[in-house]
């Protein structure tokens, strides 16, 4: 593939807009949608992005849910709508440390020092569901649940167990795609 | 037939006449239109004043190596991955720590970047500090 033409500005066949083909190909070999940067013809992009930014929450005392407080896009001043809901990306961060966004996660543990042996379980194993979020055309907000079935015949929460009283701190990129299936 | 592409002078929608660049709007969508010179800015497709327009550097399936991708200087770029049921370290510390995280160091104008093996990932050009 030649690489010698890769932008048109104007007039391209019978339309009219602007395209961009990725490195190696060029317009004369007659690229489709898949060979380009960027096509003015499509609904939408990934790459304009409205908004970045980072989120926190913590849990309180032996609370099983929590939230981060709204975040709104705020691109008119006003906290007005966008008159869709966007796509929005999320990370956990700490530090250095980086994690996906998960909605479910499964354990095992040994408990070695039990103070009640008689009550507390040596081992503790289940799922929990902690963080997701709820994206509204104005603003969003991640709520986050900790939940454990600590070995026992009913769910429960034992605060002891976890190591969650720190802010946890959620990275977000908020993308403009949405508005092409909004109603 | 809709203005979608603005090359120049900005209108005062975009701008004013003191800014210049490129901005595309979106194509029509049955009756609604989109017109460059006037539209809402979440209904553009770019926009060369805004301070960022996300670009892939590096996406796949991690074999699990380092590599490194090219940042401004002491600044992170955002990453994002698949998720992983088996993920024990979602939130702090909790039981065994089986769960290796992605790593992301900087040093000067480079960060390396370390995936968990066969963890789906794209690392963007979006500053994220």
């Amino acid at each position: 593939m030649a690489d010698d033409e890769r932008v048109i500005l104007g007039k391209k066949g019978s339309d009219y807009g602007l395209w961009v083909t990725k490195t190696g190909v060029s317009f004369t070999d007659n690229p489709t949608t898949k060979d380009l940067l960027f096509d003015s013809n499509v609904a939408e992009t990934g790459g304009l992005v409205l908004k970045t930014g980072t989120t926190t929450f913590a849990f309180s005392g032996n609370q099983p849910n929590t939230s981060s407080s709204f975040v709104y896009y705020n691109l008119d001043g006003s906290n007005g709508s966008l008159g869709y809901i966007p796509m929005i990306l999320f990370a956990r961060v700490d530090g250095n440390n980086v994690y996906p966004f998960n909605t479910q996660h499964q354990w095992n543990m040994e408990i070695p020092h039990p103070s009640n042996p008689a009550a507390d379980p040596g081992t503790s194993n289940g799922v929990m569901w902690d963080n997701y979020a709820q994206i509204y055309d104005d603003k969003f907000k991640i709520f986050a649940t900790r939940w454990m079935q600590a070995g026992m015949s009913s769910p429960t929460v034992q605060p002891s167990y976890f190591n969650t009283t720190d802010a946890i701190t959620i990275q977000y990129a908020v993308l403009a795609i949405g508005g092409a299936t909004a109603e | 037939m809709t203005k979608r592409v603005l090359l120049g002078q900005a209108t005062s929608k975009r701008g004013g006449n003191s800014v210049y660049g490129l901005w595309v709007s979106k194509p029509d969508e049955g009756s609604t239109t989109y017109n460059v010179e006037t539209c809402e800015d979440e209904d553009l497709l770019f926009d060369s004043t805004k301070p960022r327009h996300a670009q892939i550097l590096a996406s796949g399936t991690s074999n699990g190596n380092s590599f490194t991708v090219e940042t401004k200087t002491n600044k992170r770029v955002m990453v994002f991955m698949g998720g992983n049921t088996n993920d024990y370290n979602a939130f702090g510390t909790i039981g065994t720590n089986s769960s290796i995280p992605a790593t992301q160091t900087i040093s000067g104008n480079t960060a390396t970047i370390t995936i968990p093996n066969g963890v789906k990932y794209m690392v963007t050009n979006i500053e994220a500090d």
